[in-house]
């Protein structure tokens, strides 16, 4: 028995105090996860969800459309495709409104421009074109998903929705 | 004089005065260091002050400025408290009504406003104070840390403060200044998201805003400027007794 004893390196204060120790840590751990996931943003419906921006002949092929309710321009071109840019500056948040007599989107905040037809920069601070959100077309209905906007380098062919 | 008094030595002899003070009457050096250990607000404070500390040009009195600024607006702060509500729909309606319909409504509103200014000017020249009188050094580090957490907390009071009227300027700052904080690397994206509640400036950012600004950041400032107090007396009081014996020593 004795020998035993002697054998164990951990005492029984010492292992009571770790077990103390460890469940507490276990609890504020669990109390800052819990926090983390609790304080997370609930996006789903309304803005931050798909949005029906319309039927598909209400947008004149060549217009520019500004869609208040999911914060963005449908945008259909000559060729009648469709573009979705989210409204807001990629450069620091300021919602961008559009100028029709230069054909571009003109932040006020710091004069960042974006062409009309790709959404690319074409003067000012911002890093990057302006962000776009998929386009699905159905029955002719323009459905738009904000929920999900797509960050780019530049733009291409592929980012224009046919219906 | 006062002690002879016989309504006062009533009052000191009662066994009410004697179970809340347990000190005699402040007229020797022990009586006098009791009324100051003894109290929790107090003692935070030391019981003798250097000479060479209370000169006026020293400190500038920053310290203390910046702890007045902030009681001033815990107290204003809690009266606006009584009339404001952070939803979309009444938050500016409710500061403009307490401008002009409530007594002394737009004083108090002003008192916030300018009090918050210059807790931030204070409490940056006092850094500045402290680094330019090397009163940061050895044994003081620890206090410096607290001290910066303590600006950090009252640049994030201020910010947060500056949604809450709900107009166009406060909205557009908050846009861009959540913007700026979304660019830092890792955690820029998921801290934006968690501060807007949402894709945008909207009523989720409006209540997260207000709890942060009425109650989290107010209460870890409370706590970390008892530290902060505490420390300085922990800590041997105030640099300038050591440093000008050094200069007179040279």
């Amino acid at each position: 028995m004795t020998e035993n004893q002697n054998k164990t390196k951990l005492s029984r204060h010492q292992f009571l105090g770790i077990a103390w120790f460890g469940a507490l840590a276990t609890l504020v751990g669990e109390f800052f996860a819990g926090l983390l996931v609790f304080i997370q943003p609930n996006l789903e419906g309304g803005f931050g969800g798909i949005v029906r921006a319309g039927k598909v002949e209400e947008f004149l092929p060549g217009s520019v459309n500004l869609v208040q309710a999911g914060r963005f321009y449908l945008v259909r071109n000559g060729e009648g495709g469709f573009i979705a840019y989210w409204q807001r500056c990629t450069h620091l948040g300021c919602s961008v409104p559009y100028e029709e007599e230069q054909a571009a989107f003109r932040c006020p905040c710091h004069g960042s421009v974006f062409d009309e037809h790709t959404g690319e920069v074409t003067g000012g601070p911002a890093p990057r074109p302006m962000d776009i959100f998929p386009i699905e077309i159905t029955d002719g209905e323009v459905f738009v998903d904000t929920g999900n906007p797509q960050e780019r380098s530049a733009f291409s062919d592929d980012q224009i929705a046919y219906g | 004089m006062l002690r002879n008094n016989p309504l006062v030595q009533k009052l000191v002899n009662s066994s009410v005065w004697k179970s809340i003070f347990r000190h005699g009457w402040p007229d020797n050096p022990l009586d006098r260091s009791l009324i100051m250990t003894q109290n929790v607000f107090l003692h935070l404070h030391s019981v003798k002050v250097s000479k060479k500390s209370l000169k006026a040009t020293y400190s500038f009195g920053l310290g203390l400025l910046t702890t007045f600024s902030f009681l001033e607006l815990t107290l204003t702060g809690i009266l606006l408290m009584f009339y404001y509500v952070p939803s979309v729909e009444r938050a500016f309606v409710d500061i403009v009504e307490l401008q002009t319909t409530v007594p002394f409504g737009q004083l108090l509103r002003n008192m916030h406003r300018w009090g918050a200014h210059l807790m931030v000017i204070a409490a940056v020249l006092h850094m500045v104070r402290v680094f330019f009188t090397g009163a940061y050094k050895k044994p003081r580090e620890f206090n410096w840390i607290v001290g910066v957490i303590l600006l950090l907390l009252t640049l994030g009071a201020s910010f947060t403060g500056y949604l809450l009227p709900w107009d166009q300027l406060s909205f557009w700052a908050i846009t861009v200044g959540t913007s700026i904080a979304g660019y830092a690397p890792v955690i820029g994206p998921p801290m934006q998201k968690i501060l807007l509640g949402g894709a945008e400036v909207g009523q989720e950012s409006l209540v997260r805003f207000y709890a942060l600004h009425v109650m989290v950041i107010p209460t870890f400032l409370l706590l970390l400027i008892s530290i902060h107090l505490w420390r300085v007396r922990k800590d041997g009081g105030m640099a300038a007794s050591e440093i000008s014996d050094e200069n007179e020593a040279a």
